[in-house]
């Protein structure tokens, strides 16, 4: 099973500049609860600042699921949501 | 969260939509429309309604256009002739810092509350300790006699359910040089004969009720009217954008700007004659020499200790030295500083080589605004690149440690001693340091703690660009 959840936070320019620079040491503040249960990946534009449907910049996709505005705090609670929801789902099966 | 938060985000925005609107077909109609789109009908309110956020969104932008909000003389003048007048201008004539009084929430005077937690104990232990008897009970609830209160704290140390607490007014805390005080509503207000222009209380306020007055607009004219335009970029622009520095590089010459020096060799030229310098003051019989790199600094010992002003290096800034070759070369150039720090628009100010200064928070704003993404860029050639040494300055630690590997043979007498952080203790130590000495003979002064990483104009967190100028440092 699958116990890891994938966080990509975007570093275009303009989430970068809207505060993804302050996400990017995400790693290092992640709560023992989920070290090494988180895979971050960076260092590309989610491309979806353009369309104001999405919210507002900086945007992180966490598991497929895209959430605007983001900071340390919402992605590390977005996690614990990913998480709860496998595991609620591996109960059922 | 210092650095990042929705007061911040919002200062952002304002910068974006005032850039964008530069670059539109129709810009006196979209300024004039930024209070309204950023607050539309029928969304919610940051403050009580959004016609008072409209009204704070107005003054952020004439702050954003450069002008002063203590200036304003007509309420109802409207943003589109800010415009028109900043467009109007020519030379930068005032840089200092703006509060719009509207925004400021006149913070609760008086540090020490005690909250509805408490229970009217039998031990009234904060009672029992307060040294001034400033404590009363009424209604079976301690009660704090602000007049009588020494802010010392005892209470909130004593009370075993911890109802006391302390409410800071965040910007009085942060500055250095208690330069922002109350008026007579409880709002703030900037003594600008004080001011060191360090920005401490810029990042501070939780309500962004203090603003730089912007001259990105200036710089935006500037490129639009096809003059030459030189970016001086600072060393502290490690981590600052995605991308490599060459790839900044490109996104600067996108935006307009003919080429782009990096400040990191002025950096070099100061290490070599401030060491030399250093070497013939401590040579002379002088007992230190401070640096003179950092503007917050430099300002604050001309208003606060004159007194120390003998013993700060004659040795211009990297800024200073990078603008004065553009200049040698291409007087016709404009020369923009772009860097984290808000007081080199004071250092600016008062030197001819250095036409506009702008923060990294607003080059962002003209990235964005521009539809210029750095990841996308063919790399560009950075002109005048520095060492390890210079590129090592936005650091604490850095210029010292620049200035001990050009000493050579001399650095067994180089005792240096770091003031990280300019705060009013530092500045005492420093005021003595004129009459004993401060125990060694070569003074570094940041106003930022942690170094120009940690300025207010910054977009990287500053552990991660600490990161990234070590990886640099290794390679170069």
């Amino acid at each position: 099973m699958n116990t890891s959840v994938t966080v990509e936070i975007c570093t275009g320019t303009t989430c970068f500049v809207m505060g993804a620079g302050h996400l990017l040491n995400l790693s290092e503040e992640l709560p023992a609860r989920l070290k090494d249960r988180v895979d971050l990946r960076g260092a590309h534009c989610l491309g979806v600042c353009n369309d104001p449907q999405n919210g507002k910049p900086p945007f992180a996709r966490v598991d497929q699921k895209l959430l605007s505005d983001v900071s340390i705090e919402s992605i590390i609670a977005a996690c614990d949501r990913a998480l709860a929801d496998r595991e609620g789902g591996a109960h059922a099966i | 969260m210092r650095y990042d938060n929705q007061a911040n985000r919002i200062r952002k925005e304002v910068l974006i939509r005032v850039a964008k609107a530069f670059l539109s077909d129709r810009p006196q109609v979209e300024i004039d429309h930024i209070p309204v789109e950023m607050r539309p009908k029928n969304k919610d309110a940051s403050r009580c309604c959004i016609y008072k956020d409209r009204e704070v969104l107005k003054h952020r932008t004439m702050a954003a256009l450069g002008f002063s909000v203590e200036d304003e003389t007509d309420e109802l003048t409207p943003l589109r002739d800010y415009f028109d007048a900043a467009l109007q201008r020519e030379v930068i004539e005032d840089t200092g810092l703006t509060v719009i009084d509207i925004a400021c929430s006149a913070c609760l005077k008086g540090s020490y509350l005690i909250t509805n937690a408490c229970r009217g104990c039998l031990g009234r232990a904060c009672q029992t300790n307060c040294p001034k008897d400033a404590i009363d009970f009424v209604n079976g609830r301690a009660i704090i006699d602000p007049d009588r209160c020494v802010n010392c704290g005892l209470c909130l140390k004593a009370c075993p359910y911890n109802a006391i607490v302390r409410t800071p007014i965040p910007c009085e805390e942060a500055c250095p040089v208690k330069a922002i005080s109350k008026d007579e509503a409880g709002r703030e207000v900037i003594d600008h004969e004080t001011c060191i222009s360090c920005g401490q209380c810029v990042v501070a306020c939780p309500f962004a009720a203090i603003q730089e007055r912007s001259q990105m607009l200036d710089v935006l004219k500037t490129l639009k009217n096809h003059r030459p335009a030189v970016a001086l970029l600072a060393p502290a622009v490690v981590g600052q954008f995605p991308g490599t520095p060459e790839q900044i590089a490109a996104a600067l010459e996108q935006l307009g700007f003919a080429r782009v020096e990096e400040v990191s060799a002025g950096a070099d030229e100061t290490v070599r004659r401030e060491a030399a310098e250093w070497k013939e003051r401590i040579g002379a019989g002088a007992p230190f020499m401070t640096t003179s790199c950092c503007p917050a600094y430099i300002e604050a010992v001309k208003k606060q200790v004159p007194e120390l002003m003998p013993f700060v290096s004659h040795t211009p800034s990297p800024m200073a030295i990078s603008a004065r070759w553009v200049k040698e070369a291409e007087p016709q150039a404009v020369t923009v500083f772009i860097g984290p720090c808000v007081a080199k628009r004071t250092e600016a100010l008062h030197n001819p080589d250095v036409d506009y200064v702008l923060t990294f928070e607003e080059l962002g704003a003209m990235m964005i605004a521009g539809k210029v993404d750095v990841l996308e860029c063919e790399p560009a050639k950075l002109h005048r690149s520095g060492q390890a040494g210079g590129r090592g300055f936005p650091v604490s630690g850095g210029v010292t440690g620049a200035i001990r590997k050009c000493l050579d043979s001399d650095a067994e007498l180089f005792k240096p001693v770091a003031f990280n952080g300019l705060d009013s203790k530092a500045l005492l130590r420093l005021k003595m340091a004129t009459a004993r000495g401060c125990g060694g003979n070569f003074v570094e002064v940041m106003c930022c703690e942690g170094g120009c990483l940690s300025g207010p104009g910054v977009l990287c967190n500053p552990v991660v660009a600490g990161r990234k100028l070590t990886e640099l440092l290794a390679a170069s």
